[in-house]
Parts: C-alpha cells; structure tokens; sequence
C-alpha cells in the first residue's frame, strides 16, 4: 500500500462521492453520508476533509455554473482519481480485513 | 465571480454566514456558503425557524473543522511566535493590574471613611475591565491594519487571551476571600467577556495571518 490508508470519515466521504458519480457537490454529498450512512455530518467537515484529499492527489474538483439559489456563488463538484480510488480499496480491503470474522457475532 | 462575494450576500443567519467567511479557508468560503444556502432556501420555505437552527448548528459544528484544518497548517515556529506573544501580553496586563487597578483599591481601602466594601471591589473589577477594553481596542485595529509590521501585530494582537489567564487568577483570588455575591457575579460576567474576546482573536489573528491560521488555499 503506497499511501497512507484513509481515516473513517474519509472513507464514507470518498463513498459518497463515487456514488454521486459526476453530481458529487457538498448539498448531495452530505445528503447521501445522511441517507446511506445514517450520521449528520458538518458540511465543514466534509468540506475540509475534501480538501486534505486534494492536497493528497486522491480527489480533483472543478466549479460548475454560479446560481441564483446559491447567492450566486458556483457548486464546487469532487471527483475520485485513479490514485484516490485504488487507496479507497486499499482501505476499505484492510478495514474488511479487520472485520472479518466479526459479522459472526449474533445480532441484539 | 464567486471570489468577489461576501458573507453579506447569504439569506441565511448573518452572523452564522459571518462566522463562516472568518473561519473557512479562502478557498472553500464560497463553496460552503453557497452549499449552506441552498439547503437553507430549501428547508426555510418549511420551517424558517428549523432552518435557521439547522444553519446554526451546521456553522457550529464546522468550525473545529476549520481549526483542525487550520492549525496543521501553522508551523511551529509560528506557534512559538504567538506563545511568546501572550508572554509578553500578560505581563504588560499583569503591570496594569499592579499598578492601577490594586494600587486604587488600596488607596480607596486606607481612607479614614472608607467605602463600602463591595464598592472597593465593584472599582477593582472596573478598572480590571477597563484595562480589559484598552487591551481589546488595542488588537481590533492592529488585528485589521495589515500594513503594520508581522511582529508587532503578533505582540499585540493576543492581549485578550491573557486577560482570560489574569481573570483565572482573580477568580482564584475572588473564591478564596469572602467576596460578595453580586461581585463574584460581576466577575463571572468579565470571564464571559474574556471568552467572547478569545473567539474574536481568532478572528484577528486570521487577518493577521491570512489563511495560515485557518488553512490555506487548495
């Protein structure tokens, strides 16, 4: 594994972001770490988290139209590079790793 | 054209929006902004009152986010700056103390009609208040003028936090003595101040360094 495996909450971040595919913007990212992982998150968490990732080469952004719903001020849209998806499977193999054995264990 | 908006511009809680656009790094400012105010018009034709608790809540729950972000972004030899700046903070408000606050107090308590005692320490705590303001009218203009030199802004910019550090002091002091209520009230009060002054010198200091206390741009 060449970079350093990603945090809990990077995980979920960069999930959201692969399943909003080319939508990935901070109101849907939030709404779908909401709706899929069932936790609030600060949209300034997501938003600086993002921004370690893109420091790190694992994220890209680029900023789409300025609308008027948004005081006109543009959606910033995220996506994954080939280099932030193969440490998303990294991390995401080596947190399966840990859990295996453990899905076992009877439910309450 | 999202770089030339300001927090003026958002529908939401001002202040909140405010406290945004000082604590947000540069580059993601507008970005979060505008994502907060899409979803508050959303949740606003609701319930404006729900929406206005949820912006608040999402602004409080980002900003140690933004410090988290920030402080990997300072140095420590920047750090070591700012400490021996509240050294030197302390000290002059530590002199202030010693040299007119108690020296009054002592002058007014060694009358032969001395005041009531709770007067002697309402005038402590009101001179203790007074060097409090001269400390934070000395950092609000240093914090905003840029064109002062990086030391002395640093030197001066961090006198409220050892305000706070002093008033810990007195607290220690006030809950030793047989003080009065109302005054220890009064004093409880200034501590309040101390915090809402600490908060502000983020602020500053944010002027001061640019994005380097609160993180940088992408």
């Amino acid at each position: 594994m060449a970079n350093k495996p990603l945090g809990e909450f990077e995980i979920v971040v960069v999930a959201a972001v692969l399943h909003l595919g080319r939508d990935a913007y901070g109101v849907a990212i939030r709404q779908e770490i909401e709706e899929r992982a069932d936790r609030s998150a600060a949209i300034g968490a997501i938003y600086t988290t993002l921004a370690r990732l893109e420091e790190k080469g694992l994220v890209t952004s680029r900023l789409g139209a300025a609308t008027a719903e948004r005081g006109g001020r543009a959606k910033r849209f995220f996506s994954i590079t080939a280099e932030g998806r193969r440490a998303f499977d990294d991390s995401v193999a080596s947190l399966g790793g840990m859990l295996k054995g453990l899905r076992a264990w009877p439910a309450t | 054209m999202a770089g030339n908006l300001n927090y003026r511009s958002t529908q939401g809680p001002a202040l909140a929006s405010r406290l945004v656009y000082y604590s947000a790094a540069t580059s993601m400012r507008d970005d979060i902004l505008g994502d907060l105010q899409e979803e508050w018009n959303l949740r606003a034709t609701i319930s404006p009152f729900r929406a206005k608790v949820w912006y608040w809540s999402q602004v409080m729950r980002s900003i140690p986010a933004f410090a988290h972000y920030g402080a990997a972004k300072i140095g420590s030899y920047r750090i070591g700056l700012i400490l021996i700046a509240q050294m030197i903070s302390f000290i002059v408000i530590t002199f202030w103390d010693k040299l007119v606050s108690r020296s009054v107090v002592e002058s007014l308590s060694a009358l032969e009609n001395a005041p009531d005692i709770f007067l002697i320490r309402f005038s402590y705590f009101f001179l203790f208040s007074v060097g409090a303001i001269l400390s934070a009218l000395l950092s609000v203009p240093l914090g905003f003028d840029q064109r002062w030199s990086y030391r002395k802004n640093i030197v001066f910019c961090l006198g409220p936090v050892f305000l706070i550090i002093h008033g810990l002091m007195f607290h220690n002091l006030i809950e030793t003595s047989s003080y009065g209520l109302l005054p220890y009230l009064l004093f409880r009060s200034g501590i309040l101040v101390g915090v809402m002054l600490l908060a502000a010198q983020f602020l500053f200091c944010k002027k001061i360094f640019g994005d380097n206390l609160f993180g940088r741009g992408r």
